[in-house]
């Protein structure tokens, strides 16, 4: 348990809280008296408050006694991976637009060149090789339809 | 007799073109897989699950098993060359696999690896088909009630033996319960949680959420490693012999290690970590070369590689004959058979028997492939150690959103897929475990459709749920499945100090 839990165990909380109010909305019986919508909904977000609760008193309880962190790791989440999680979005936005062949081939192209820094060239001939063979063994291959893109 | 018959027929299945190639593909995948550092069975499976859809049922399923048994194998390789376990299940690999390599007998860890894998995963199979046909009919006795209580004992079993904090554990299971409430209710059809968004109508699919917490997760922690840490360099490699004498001390271990991972692989939540625990644990306590273990004894490769594939063939028992997965990757098939239009469950293997047993005599032909595989070929699955990352980082992407687009065609589905992986990374940097969620996530549906039922057959009555001999007997193993960590202490303090 480290300092950080502390944080993670509010978020869950405050989810639990909102799903339980969202499941407060939906019918506990049917008409015919059957058991509704929002039984199994209302105990899953009991049991998620529940374990949220007793998460959140464990890590306060760290906080109290001072206890040191047994993982130097911060719990929170990177540059480097967000970093890495922004060209993906960016890739997704590619995809949509360019098409899979060239969306992939960008990306591909970016995330090894500017992300991994890795030489221009290497990085041009991986990406188009990978690029193209993923294209053509999906699309030939395995019949999967993969985006044509709005651009082209 | 009927069984063996059943068998025949599978075997005439399984032995078809189409189907060896198939499982030949799968098993090839497979030890790939096995063979990216933290990609296991679990990523493996959901990377391929998207491309089976429209593919004949007993094809994609024995290719989907090859990948699961095969990754396997390939997490041997990574545990012995780089000390770095594929999966959890590989973890008990390194203690003696590693050492070995690093005196220069890589190759012999290697084989070693190779024989007990397909030793333990042969006796496993063996097992399936003799203890499938009893249990399938055991599950006839199931009604809702007691299948409701089957479930829970699944993830009951899987909370008790997660090795993290068991609250995180029954958060990250509830979540995925609370996942699987989202769209439609498949009773009255009215939408839950759904915000008028009409994509989220037909609910969360699992292989959406799996794709994204093991591989993106996967690719988001390990660049992050390498950032901080740099790449790994895996040990030299030799050529993959057995010695006569290796034969011999390895004989009596991995026999008594496949017996002991088959029967752990079918209690719902064990599977192959703890089997390669336990018989890592009792293989050293009845061995004469005790002082050897963790410092490169062959049977501390043995034991742990033959119970891990034996286990394989225990986890498909609930699963195939009841419909109930014991792990993550069991969970993913389970998915994967959904998505195939089979019906898991009691029922199944009265309805699909072809399904069954070809899948069941796939899985003795599956060894041998990988047997003979990977004789010749460990080399060039140990040459995937030396790629630099950021190939593996950019293919597991591709792959990544391929399988989530393909599921539906839609955009959506892979901004989702995103979400999941940026979930998974998280919960993997803050020790939260994804076995759980993802058990909960496909089982999730199918819980509170029998509690329902369950509740409107008794008309309320909480009664029904100690109302029979069978669950009063659920109610004895899920004693078991609680008491279960307690032994499990005693056998960790079997394993080497020096760990």
């Amino acid at each position: 348990m480290r300092r950080v839990d502390l944080l993670w165990s509010v978020v869950i909380v405050v989810f639990a809280a909102a799903y339980l109010s969202a499941a407060s909305d939906l019918p506990l019986t049917t008409r015919r008296g059957a058991p509704g919508a929002g039984v199994f909904p209302l105990y899953m977000g009991i049991l998620l408050a529940i374990a949220g609760a007793l998460y959140l008193v464990q890590a306060i309880l760290v906080v109290i006694r001072k206890t040191p962190d047994n993982d130097s790791s911060s719990g929170l989440p990177s540059r480097p991976a967000m970093v890495l999680m922004g060209y993906m979005i960016g890739y997704a936005i590619a995809m949509q637009t360019l098409g899979f062949l060239i969306g992939t081939f960008v990306f591909g192209f970016l995330v090894l060149s500017t992300y991994f820094r890795l030489p221009y060239l290497r990085s041009l001939i991986v990406s188009l090789g990978m690029a193209v063979i993923v294209h053509f063994g999906f699309t030939i291959g395995f019949q999967v339809e993969l985006p044509v893109g709005l651009i082209f | 007799m009927e069984s063996l018959n059943y068998l025949i027929d599978g075997f005439a299945s399984a032995l078809s073109l189409t189907n060896l190639l198939y499982a030949t593909f799968g098993v090839f995948v497979g030890q790939i897989i096995g063979v990216l550092p933290g990609l296991g069975p679990i990523t493996g499976l959901s990377l391929l699950v998207p491309l089976v859809f429209g593919m004949e049922p007993t094809s994609a399923l024995i290719m989907l098993c090859g990948v699961y048994y095969g990754s396997f194998f390939g997490g041997a390789i990574t545990s012995i060359l780089l000390n770095t376990p594929g999966d959890a299940a590989a973890v008990v690999t390194t203690f003696d696999g590693y050492p070995m390599a690093r005196q220069g007998h890589a190759g012999r860890a290697l084989g070693i690896a190779a024989l007990s894998s397909f030793i333990g995963g042969t006796i496993s199979v063996l097992g399936l088909t003799l203890v499938m046909p009893l249990m399938s009919k055991a599950a006839l006795l199931f009604g809702p009630a007691e299948y409701t209580m089957l479930i829970v004992m699944a993830f009951l079993a899987v909370l008790t033996l997660s090795s993290t904090s068991k609250t995180k554990a029954v958060i990250s299971a509830v979540v995925g319960l609370v996942l699987a409430t989202i769209g439609q209710d498949q009773i009255s059809g009215q939408p839950r949680f759904t915000f008028g968004v009409f994509e989220l109508y037909n609910g969360f699919d699992f292989a959406l959420v799996a794709i994204g917490l093991f591989a993106i997760g996967e690719v988001l922690l390990r660049v992050e490693e390498i950032h901080h840490e740099g790449e790994q360099k895996a040990a030299k490699f030799s050529k993959a012999l057995v010695t006569l004498e290796d034969t011999k001390r390895i004989a009596k271990p991995t026999i008594i290690s496949s017996i002991l991972g088959f029967f752990i692989g079918v209690l719902p939540g064990a599977g192959a970590t703890i089997s390669a625990f336990m018989s890592y644990g009792l293989v050293k306590a009845i061995s004469k070369n005790k002082d050897e273990f963790g410092k490169g004894a062959p049977e501390g490769v043995a034991a742990p590689e033959a119970a891990n594939n034996a286990s394989v063939g225990g986890a498909m028992v609930p699963m195939l004959a009841l419909g109930v997965p014991g792990s993550g990757s069991t969970a993913v098939l389970l998915g994967a058979m959904m998505i195939l239009g089979l019906n898991p469950g009691p029922l199944f293997m009265t309805e699909s028997p072809g399904v069954a047993w070809g899948v069941i005599a796939s899985m003795y032909i599956g060894n041998v492939i990988l047997l003979i595989m990977n004789i010749p070929m460990i080399r060039l699955f140990a040459s995937v150690l030396y790629l630099p990352y950021s190939y593996i980082a950019l293919g597991v992407v591709i792959l990544s959103f391929i399988g989530a687009y393909s599921l539906q065609n839609s955009m959506f589905d892979v901004y989702l897929m995103l979400g999941s992986g940026l979930v998974g990374y998280l919960m993997k940097k803050n020790d939260f475990p994804l076995g759980p969620l993802i058990l909960t996530l496909v089982l999730g549906s199918l819980l509170e459709g029998n509690f329902r039922k369950s509740l409107l057959t008794s008309d309320g009555s909480y009664g029904i749920f100690f109302g029979s001999v069978t669950a009063i007997s659920i109610w004895a193993l899920i004693l078991v499945a609680l008491l279960t960590p307690t032994l499990m202490k005693r056998v960790r303090t079997m394993m080497p100090t020096s760990r």
